[in-house]
This record gives C-alpha cells, sequence and structure tokens, in this order.
C-alpha cells in the first residue's frame, strides 16, 4: 500500500479544519475511508501520514460518461450507502458532505480484487458527531467556536447540502438527502436543472428502480426522508435486485414458460386458497379523527378509501359518532345486503351504534371515521387507549379492544389562529401520523417545525372530489402503508 | 318564492332546520297476549334510530310495562325509569294521550308505539298512526283473536307480519282477507339486529 505524507504549515488558514479532519480519520476502519497512519506535529507544521488512493472521482466518471446504466448507478449508490452505515451506526459520525467529487472510484490493481466499483469516501471535514439519545448532530463535533469559524462543519456544498444544513442544523437524514441527490446526479449524467422536476420526470422514467427512492431521499422535511441509512440501503438492494432481474427477465421467461404451465396452474390454485383464507385475518384499521369539527375527516377518510380501491383492496369506511353525514342524500348510495352503501367505487357503513351487526370481514381495510371526539378527549389530557375508550362512550363503540389486526392512527389538523388544534397535534401520540388541512405551505412548514422533526406531518392537498386523482396525496398514502410494511 | 330559492341554494347546510322530516308514527298492535309486539316495536325502533338515522322514541301504550324492565337490565337506574334513553332510542313507559301527543309534537322524528292488546282506546290511536302493523298469530289459541282483528281492520291498509307463522294457517289467514303477511325474521335481540333483518325492515317499514 503506497503512503502519502501530507505537510500543512500552522500558517495555512485551513490549518485547523485539516487538522480536525486527520482526527475524526484515524479512528475509523473501513475499506471505504482512507487509513491515517500517523500525525506528527512540530513547531511550524503538521505532517499526516496517509493512505495514497489512486482513482477517478465519481464526478469525473460521470462527465466522462464512463457510468451510464442505472444498475452501475443503483451499485454505487448502495456502497456509499454502506459506508455511510459504518459511519452512522459504528462510529457515530455524519459526513455531511457526500457529493460526486468526495467519492472515489479506486483503480484496481489487484488481480484478485473483482469488485467493478471500489469506492473511498473522502473530505471529513464538515462531519460531525452524533449525540446517543435523540441521534441529534452536535454541529462541528467538538471542535471549538473559532475552529468551526474557520471550517465548513455542518453546511456542506451547496446543491448537495439538505435545506437543514443552511440553518447549521444536520443529521442522519441529512446524509440521506445527500445521497438521493447523488442518485438524481447520476441519474441525470450529471445536469441537474431543478431537483424537484428532475426528481419528478425520474420518477416516471425509472419508477420501477430509483425514481421513488430518490424522491423520498430528497424530501424538504427530513422526518419524510428515510428513517436511517440502513433502510435506504435496503430499498436500494431491492432495486438493485430487480434491475439485475430485469436483465437476465427475458430469458428466464423463456426457459420457465414451456416447462411450468402445469406447475403455474396447481401454483394458482393453492395461491386462490391461501388468499382466500388469509383475507379474513389480515385487516388494517385505520382510524382517523380530527383536531375539532369541520377540519374535513370524512372528505380524508373518502380519499383514502377511493385510493385504496382504486389499487383493488376491498375498503370500508365505518363511521362512529351522531353525525349524519353518511345518511346525507348526496353520498347515500345503493344499499348492500351486509348493512353498508356503495358510493362509487367505495363502501361507507353509517353509525348503527351496535344496534345493527355487520359483517365486515371480507373488507381488507377498515377506515374508521372517528370525527373530532378523538380530539375532544385528547384535549383533556388523556392518554390514547383513555381517549380510544372514551370515544367509545361518546361514539358507542362497544369493545374498542376487539378490533383485529393492525391499527393505525391519523389526525387531520388544521393550522390556523386557533391554539387548540395545534395543543391537540403536540398531545397525540407519536405513531399518530398527523395530516394538515386548510395550509398554505408557509403555514404547513412552520406547524412541522413547531412539532419537532420526529413527527410525520403531511400536507393534505386541495381536493374537491374525492375519487379525483391526486399525486401528492397518493404519494403520500404510498409512502405510510410503504412505511407499515417494512415495520 | 324568494324562500324557495334561499332553500335550493343553501339545501345543503340549512337541511336540519327548513327540511326536518315531520313526524312518522308507526303503531305495532295485535290481537292477543305473546305475539312478539314488544320485540318487533323494539325492532323498529332500533331500525329507524340506528339504521336510519331518526331521533326516535318508543312509547309503551299498554300497562304490561316491560320498558322499566329494559331501564334495569341496562343499569339505567340513575334515569328517570318512565323516562330513559337507551342506544339512541327514548323509552316513554306506560304512556297516556297526553304523553303520546307531546311526543308526536316533539323534536321525534319517529315515533314507535306499542300498542301490545287491541283494546277500544288504543285501537283509535292506532288507527291515527302513519304506519300499522298487525303481530298475527297462528297458534291455536290465538288464531281467533287474529282473525277478529283482522276483520276489524277490513278495508285499512295494515302491515301484517307475523313470527314463525304455520305456512298452512298462514297462507289460509291471507286467502281469507286478501292480504299478504309478511314472515318476521328471527332476532334474539331486537337491540342488536343482523344487516339481513335491516334489509327486511328497509323493505317494509317506509319512513
Amino acid at each position: 500500500m503506497l503512503r502519502v505524507a501530507k505537510v500543512v504549515s500552522k500558517a495555512c488558514a485551513d490549518y485547523k479544519r485539516i487538522l480536525h479532519e486527520a482526527d475524526i480519520i484515524k479512528n475509523l476502519k473501513y475499506s471505504g475511508i482512507p487509513i491515517i497512519f500517523d500525525i506528527e506535529e512540530d513547531k511550524d507544521s503538521i505532517c499526516i501520514i496517509e493512505e495514497y488512493i489512486s482513482g477517478k472521482s465519481l464526478s469525473d466518471l460521470i462527465e466522462s460518461g464512463e457510468i451510464s446504466s442505472i444498475t452501475e448507478i443503483i451499485e454505487i449508490a448502495f456502497k456509499v450507502c454502506c459506508v455511510l452505515e459504518y459511519l452512522h451506526n459504528y462510529a457515530g459520525l455524519v459526513h455531511l458532505d457526500i457529493k460526486p467529487a468526495n467519492i472515489i472510484i479506486r483503480e484496481s490493481n489487484s488481480a484478485y480484487n473483482t469488485d467493478k466499483f471500489d469506492i473511498c469516501i473522502i473530505d471529513f471535514d464538515s462531519s460531525g458527531l452524533i449525540e446517543d439519545n435523540n441521534q441529534e448532530f452536535l454541529c462541528g463535533g467538538q471542535m471549538s467556536e473559532q475552529i468551526a469559524a474557520t471550517s465548513r462543519a455542518g453546511y456542506g456544498t451547496p446543491g448537495f447540502a439538505a435545506p437543514e444544513q443552511y440553518t447549521g442544523e444536520g443529521s442522519v437524514e441529512s446524509d440521506i438527502y445527500s445521497v438521493g441527490i447523488l442518485l438524481l446526479y447520476m441519474v441525470s449524467s450529471g445536469h441537474i436543472q431543478s431537483v424537484a422536476a428532475d426528481a419528478d420526470k425520474l420518477c416516471k422514467l425509472h419508477s420501477n428502480s430509483v425514481g421513488s427512492v430518490i424522491k423520498k431521499c430528497i424530501r424538504h422535511n427530513p422526518s419524510q426522508r428515510y428513517k436511517s441509512i440502513t433502510s435506504l440501503k435496503n430499498e436500494l438492494y431491492k432495486a438493485l435486485k430487480k434491475s439485475y432481474k430485469n436483465k437476465s427477465l427475458m430469458c428466464f421467461v423463456a426457459l420457465k414458460f414451456c416447462k411450468s404451465v402445469k406447475f403455474y396452474r396447481v401454483y394458482r390454485t393453492f395461491y386462490k386458497k391461501d388468499n382466500k383464507n388469509n383475507n379474513t385475518d389480515k385487516v388494517h384499521n385505520i382510524f382517523v379523527a380530527g383536531t375539532k369539527r369541520g377540519v374535513g375527516v370524512t372528505h380524508f377518510c373518502f380519499c383514502l378509501a377511493s385510493f385504496l380501491a382504486k389499487k383493488s383492496k376491498k375498503v370500508v369506511c365505518i363511521r362512529h359518532g351522531d353525525s349524519q353525514d353518511y345518511r346525507s342524500e348526496k353520498i347515500s348510495g345503493k344499499k348492500n345486503t351486509d348493512g353498508t352503501y356503495s358510493c362509487g367505487r367505495i363502501n361507507i357503513l353509517p353509525d348503527y351504534n351496535d344496534g345493527i351487526v355487520c359483517d365486515l370481514s371480507e373488507y381488507e381495510y377498515h377506515i374508521h371515521d372517528m370525527g373530532s371526539a378523538y380530539a375532544y378527549k385528547e384535549f383533556q389530557g388523556m392518554s390514547e387507549a383513555e381517549a380510544m375508550c372514551s370515544v367509545r362512550e361518546v361514539s358507542g363503540v362497544s369493545d374498542i379492544s376487539g378490533f383485529k389486526g393492525d391499527s393505525r392512527y391519523i389526525l387531520v389538523g388544521d393550522y390556523g389562529y386557533r391554539r387548540q388544534d395545534m395543543i391537540v397535534m403536540a398531545k397525540s401520540d407519536k405513531e399518530t401520523i398527523i395530516f394538515l388541512n386548510h395550509v398554505s405551505g408557509k403555514a404547513f412548514y412552520e406547524c412541522v417545525k413547531k412539532l419537532g422533526k420526529k413527527r410525520r406531518c403531511y400536507r393534505f392537498p386541495c381536493m374537491y372530489e374525492w375519487d379525483e386523482n391526486n399525486e401528492l396525496f397518493e404519494e403520500a398514502v404510498n409512502e405510510i402503508f410503504e412505511i407499515e410494511k417494512h415495520q | 318564492m324568494k324562500f324557495l330559492k334561499l332553500k335550493n341554494i343553501n339545501k345543503r347546510f340549512t337541511a336540519g332546520e327548513l327540511c326536518a322530516r315531520p313526524v312518522l308514527s308507526v303503531g305495532i298492535i295485535s290481537g292477543c297476549h305473546g305475539t312478539g309486539v314488544t320485540h318487533l316495536a323494539l325492532m323498529a325502533a332500533n331500525y329507524y334510530a340506528n339504521g336510519k338515522g331518526y331521533r326516535t322514541a318508543v312509547a309503551e301504550c299498554s300497562e304490561h310495562k316491560d320498558f322499566m324492565r329494559i331501564c334495569d337490565e341496562t343499569n339505567n337506574m340513575t334515569e328517570d325509569m318512565r323516562h330513559f334513553s337507551y342506544g339512541r332510542v327514548d323509552y316513554c313507559t306506560c304512556c297516556s294521550a297526553g304523553e303520546l301527543s307531546r311526543l308526536f309534537t316533539g323534536r321525534y322524528e319517529a315515533v314507535v308505539c306499542d300498542m301490545a292488546v287491541e283494546t277500544e282506546e288504543n285501537f283509535a290511536e292506532f288507527i291515527r298512526c302513519d304506519v300499522r302493523v298487525v303481530v298475527c298469530s297462528t297458534a291455536l289459541y290465538k288464531i281467533g283473536r287474529t282473525r277478529k282483528l283482522l276483520q276489524k281492520l277490513n278495508g285499512i291498509s295494515v302491515i301484517p307480519v307475523a313470527f314463525a307463522a304455520d305456512i298452512r294457517k298462514k297462507r289460509m289467514l291471507e286467502k281469507e282477507y286478501n292480504i299478504k303477511i309478511a314472515e318476521l325474521p328471527i332476532e334474539t335481540n331486537p337491540l342488536r339486529m343482523a344487516s339481513s333483518t335491516l334489509e327486511w325492515m328497509h323493505n317494509y317499514f317506509p319512513g
């Protein structure tokens, strides 16, 4: 292994920054991180003895067009994630300056090394420590104010740095954002015009592989990005597998088709049987409540039900509480034998208050429209369980604990002049997903900031009809159900 | 005219005030005891209150005091035993004519009257109801009373129903009085009906 000695004069403006970087890398041992062998210091200068990395930077390779296929791009991003996983989970560090120029693809001199892309991440002068308790970034690590002023700690490179880094904050999610931009950079061959527009375009182009990953990585709100670099890595691994599969798919289909028609028929019968059995067991209960009356809980429920129905899911909206919304002339549709009403694609069940027992086992998704009762009780300082029990009293749901399957809670709120909404949202359980209705973009971000990074907040887009197609809403709901799958 | 125009424009928002439903009175009567009048009255009240979402009251227009026992069983003892609520239905025990008229002019959208056995006093009230239901029985010791009541109601439109009737005797009654007796679905608990019963009620009970 070749070594290089870097001598830096103490009179140099960047002296402290370089020393800080060397101090950080010194303790790291991973194939994707350069090795620092020693740091010597005398009166006038410091000497850093480090590994010599021969290769080209990722930006050079992209510009020269050496990397163009989607499989190669995903492979590189996957490897970057592996290095970042080591940094985040084992070294307790965040890099905060992931960009193509800081990723070196080593030249392979060894005959044994069959790895096409042996990557190495350099430039650790922006990196910092992660606090153990709440994973928050200590800006500039343990440096003094003077060092922080001279270095670029926590700020990264414009264009690749996450929005929160511009305000001096940085976290694991900031690295995730940078990986997203890196992917975008590679897919667009180094020509990013506008982040949002390009991401949209690419999502349509590569919808089955990286498009959705990029979109999720570069969310403005850190809480809406991937929760950890590991989950991003897993997602890229899936995309990588899929992309390899696509290559050999034609051969696979041709080979298998002749042999397995008979087998397929047998498999299909079993699969159908299995599906029939499992359908009744797997019920997804989604409880939706509002912070106050008229915030759009019923509209949200119908939009959600319509979206799921479009995905060929069997959905029923169940109303709890005294409201007559579900019985109004406008929405009361064709009456079914199971007590529900069909309104276009969705089925709704008015609140029968236990007076009429309906068999809803054929429905996969039960969306419980709780009205504003939940929030009313929550406002009185009760826990979620207590509040749900109180909902039972208010709405007459006899046995809330009897709901089978998994449960998810959604709170529809407003961020207006009334303080009550904010209190209810802040008090709600952390697992509760918040959808903000009737808010401008500015008010939404203000509210998200107040609620904290860890809360999952979405903006409920303007939808006049519940069965209309809205990309933003579909994206948000897709994300919620994807997250649930991982959990 | 102006008012109507306003009504059209704001129909959605003022439905409660402008388009309030007139009270629907449902009378349920039988020729003799033990035919299931109270059971059907509770089913009807449950249907209107929970199935249709109407503000519903059920009035006991007899002296048998079954509703007081409901109050006992449902631990509603804190309330006035003569007027209590359970499962969105307001119960009125041993209802006098004056109380009944107050129910009809009150805030209710449906009032179900459990008339029990036909008498001179409650027959006039039964005739005044919008929906008239007669519970028939084909049992040997009850069919005579049922015949008598159906004769009395000849020419008046009623909904004849029966619980677990003998098919032959039922057909005989149908032929005799030119009526169609509906077979009531069996519900062990009238306050927790199956959705199929809801469908049945939807077909037979107007409103």
